[in-house]
């Protein structure tokens, strides 16, 4: 048996940056989406 | 943004007891390949991720077909959202594939059947979100993105039969493998079980990402609305 174990780890590594990035990069943005809604209802209610 | 769904807490945690469980049966359920050796274990995770891919671009073109009948831009949202996701997960299986074939093919890389269809597909929908930025009338850029993948939709089942059609050193797994394939091995019914465990996981972990990320698309729509209207 060949020995591949690396090579199984090195896909596993990609796999796990692939999709933490992903959730995190989802994270992230709703995040961001949030606070620029929180600040525009402000300046809504200020105008109102 | 809206409060978050009972049923979308109950997927997000459905998918992470489902991933828990798929990742214990890759490396301690499914048994070590007699000749690959542990790099075997790569190709559950591969084919599951490939899958996923496949599966989002074909959602994709089918809210494209909703956007086309209802001209809802919802529907957009939809197949936007679907995209991301499979572009992800497509790359995923990509790399990972192409850690395989090192010790299997003696190389990263090479230009054959499924890997050649595998990149166009991925490229096509990688051209997608760069061509949507380009377009900034939302009915306009829904209308042609809505055109866009449900032609992407073409290379899907290219990419899949590719392997059956030409002759090939990727393995085909199931069903009848070429003469010239390298690297393909026959299943054990733990291994079996193990891909196909796999692939409804990651088909449900698919659905639940695809719910946060239409969520987050009305959300930047609801941001986008609020700042036009108080620019006005």
């Amino acid at each position: 048996m060949a020995e591949t174990t690396n090579y199984m780890i090195a896909g596993y590594v990609v796999f796990s940056i692939g999709m933490v990035g992903y959730l995190l990069s989802l994270v992230l943005r709703a995040r961001s989406l949030k606070q620029d809604l929180d600040v525009l209802q402000d300046m809504e209610k200020k105008e109102n | 943004m809206e409060t978050k769904p009972r049923l979308l807490n109950v997927l997000d945690w459905v998918s992470l007891v489902l991933f828990v469980i798929a990742t214990g049966m890759v490396f301690f359920y499914a048994p070590t390949e007699a000749i690959m050796g542990q790099v075997q274990r790569v190709f559950y995770f591969h084919v599951a991720t490939a899958w996923v891919g496949l599966l989002g671009f074909i959602a994709a073109g089918l809210a494209g077909i909703g956007y086309l009948r209802t001209n809802n831009l919802k529907w957009d949202n939809a197949s936007l959202a679907a995209v991301e996701i499979s572009l992800i997960f497509f790359a995923v299986a990509i790399v990972m594939g192409s850690i395989w074939a090192r010790p299997s093919w003696g190389t990263y890389w090479t230009w054959e059947p499924r890997l050649t269809t595998a990149t166009v597909t991925e490229l096509i929908y990688a051209a997608y979100l760069l061509l949507r930025q380009g377009l900034e009338d939302p009915e306009r850029r829904a209308r042609f993105s809505a055109v866009y993948t449900i032609l992407g939709c073409i290379s899907v089942p290219i990419t899949f039969v590719s392997i059956r059609l030409f002759r090939t050193i990727h393995p085909v797994v199931i069903g009848n493998a070429d003469a010239a394939a390298q690297g393909g091995f026959s299943m054990t019914p733990a291994m079996f079980q193990t891909m196909m465990f796999s692939v409804v996981t990651f088909s449900v972990i698919f659905v639940a990402l695809l719910w946060h990320r239409i969520r987050l698309g009305n959300l930047a729509d609801k941001v986008e609305q609020l700042r036009l209207k108080l620019a006005q």
